[in-house]
């Protein structure tokens, strides 16, 4: 089978990261399988996978490239090129087609609404040709979440001598038995943060070290973070070192999609903030969110704590800057590792997104 | 050219040579500020009725069908009865053919009744109505945010979320595209 990702690299890599771990993730389960990947920007996009193995990278704009050659089209999340290329291709050139479908590829979401719009037809007026949307998500019912096999293998293989090396890359001499918290988030005040770790900190003799991603969570950081908490800002990593990064850490404040999803497959202790919304919408994602895990705590005084700092975190207005009490984070770490655990190997074992997928493809004998 | 952000229940388009009437719509937000839809569609050629799910930003031929202005004089549970208000013809719509349509209308008012090949197929209904409370739970005075949100029915049997301030006899504004309330009304 002969399958086309197409895709943006905008806004630090979030969809095209995605779009990535999605190509990886089907040639690691069917090595069978011809996987190319379709951007706008392959040379940007070369920061986040500089090596690709058995998947293929086009540029959207390289006029060798032939989407005729597929089986199967999937556009991850469909706005604008390469998308709309897509389309005008599809319309101009029908008649000579391989592909037979077509999945539109929707935006992770903890909502409801996954459920009912997950593999819904889009008939697009295209003789032969049939699309449909596939709705990652948290429900059973929906897409499920990205996996990636070797993302998981990773979190086996992290002891302490892959924290100690790793670390060593970005701050030689930080202790491998400190607190480590990554922060990869969008604008934030960090102060309360700050405090509350430091606080935190010295209270138990802990080292504690903040990862601060390359982005806009780093500037933040830098204005609140005092020792004796370490700062690392690091560089912009692609997606493979990133994901062993997130693996040698304690602790988390992902954002958007990816980083999302890996955090809630890895169990660690986290926060998630979403993508900023008109009129505050990403607080209904945020609650979708919350409402799909509130189960899992048999503590619902800690599912509380743990649920107000989401909602603090994603306020995003100005009452809400620098408000948040990360302090669950570490201080109920145990607590919050069984709970968000339990969680991790449900995903694992039922929202399994790569295979629900191959599956699908696979009814239509493409 | 129509996009599926501009479509209404009622409306009929053109998807590769098939004309489909709207029944019932739903949107919703996904990531990065974009929006989905989800159509209940009938084939108006073959009167197969399908779900699909659409980008907003999905296109469609126009087609131009033409519509009359009725009135809306009663239903009999499975048919709904419209009057030509010019002929006084009067007109049988299937309940099943109007989607959410019932949702939104009333005896004696008047809308546009759309027609293909000479069958009345689909009601297009304006954007807002304003409707009575018939029914909710009592009013929570001083909570005027809007935020929280209680079970209510309107005269015409919907059953909708509203405010907590609320009260029953009063009058809404509802947007007839997804069924929400948008604002009380003084009448």
């Amino acid at each position: 089978m002969r399958i086309d990702i197409f895709c943006r690299v905008i806004d630090n890599y979030g969809d095209a990261a995605v779009a990535w771990r999605l190509a990886k993730s089907l040639v690691q389960l069917d090595p069978t399988l011809t996987v190319r990947l379709v951007v706008e920007g392959r040379q940007t996009f070369r920061a986040l996978a500089p090596h690709t193995g058995q998947v293929e990278v086009w540029d959207a704009h390289d006029s060798a490239f032939d989407a005729s050659l597929a089986d199967v089209w999937i556009e991850a999340f469909g706005e604008r090129s390469p998308a709309t290329l897509l389309d005008q291709f599809c319309r101009g050139r029908a008649r000579d087609l391989r592909c037979r479908l077509w999945i539109h590829l929707e935006y992770l979401t903890a909502e409801a609404w996954a459920v009912d719009y997950h593999l819904l037809p889009s008939p697009q007026g295209v003789t032969g040709v049939e699309k449909y949307f596939y709705v990652p998500g948290f429900r059973p019912g929906t897409g499920g979440l990205f996996q990636d096999r070797e993302f998981l293998a990773r979190g086996e293989r992290t002891g302490v001598s892959l924290r100690k090396d790793l670390w060593f890359r970005y701050a030689p001499g930080l202790p491998p038995d400190a607190f480590g918290v990554l922060v990869f988030s969008y604008e934030h005040d960090y102060t309360s943060f700050a405090k509350a770790l430091a606080a935190w900190g010295s209270r138990t003799g802990r080292d504690v070290v903040v990862f601060a991603a390359a982005g806009r969570s780093q500037e933040a950081l830098g204005r609140s973070i005092a020792p004796p908490v370490r700062l690392v800002e690091l560089p912009f990593v692609n997606q493979s070192e990133f994901d062993q990064l997130l693996w040698t850490m304690d602790a988390l404040v992902v954002r958007g999609e990816d980083s999302w999803a890996r955090a809630v497959l890895m169990g660690k202790p986290f926060v998630w903030q979403a993508y900023l919304q008109p009129e505050g919408w990403q607080s209904v994602k945020v609650e979708a969110f919350l409402e799909v895990l509130r189960p899992w705590f048999a503590d619902q005084t800690l599912f509380d704590r743990w649920a107000t700092l989401h909602r603090e975190l994603n306020e995003r207005n100005a009452e809400g800057q620098g408000r948040g009490d990360f302090s669950v984070l570490w201080e109920e770490a145990p607590a919050l590792e069984r709970a968000l655990g339990e969680f991790a190997q449900y995903a694992k074992n039922h929202l399994r997104l790569e295979a629900s997928l191959l599956e699908f493809l696979r009814r239509f004998k493409v | 050219m129509i996009a599926a952000s501009e479509l209404r229940v009622g409306d009929c388009f053109k998807n590769g040579g098939e004309v489909l009437v709207v029944q019932k719509l739903e949107g919703t937000k996904t990531g990065r500020n974009m929006s989905v839809t989800k159509l209940r569609v009938k084939n108006l050629l073959s009167g197969v009725t399908a779900d699909a799910a659409y980008r907003m930003s999905d296109t469609f031929e126009d087609v131009d069908l033409d519509t009359k202005k009725m009135n809306f004089q009663y239903n009999t549970g499975d048919t709904y009865n419209f009057m030509d208000n010019e002929t006084y013809e009067q007109y049988e719509i299937n309940k099943e053919d109007l989607g959410d349509a019932p949702n939104f209308i009333w005896e004696g008012m008047d809308v546009e009744i759309v027609f293909y090949e000479g069958k009345p197929v689909s009601v297009k209904l304006p954007i807002l109505v304003d409707r009575e409370v018939v029914y909710c739970e009592p009013g929570i005075k001083g909570d005027t945010s809007g935020r929280s949100m209680k079970h209510a029915k309107l005269d015409t049997g919907y059953e909708i979320m509203i405010p907590l301030f609320c009260e029953q006899g009063e009058w809404i504004r509802v947007d007839t595209r997804d069924g929400t309330y948008k604002e009380r009304v003084k009448k």
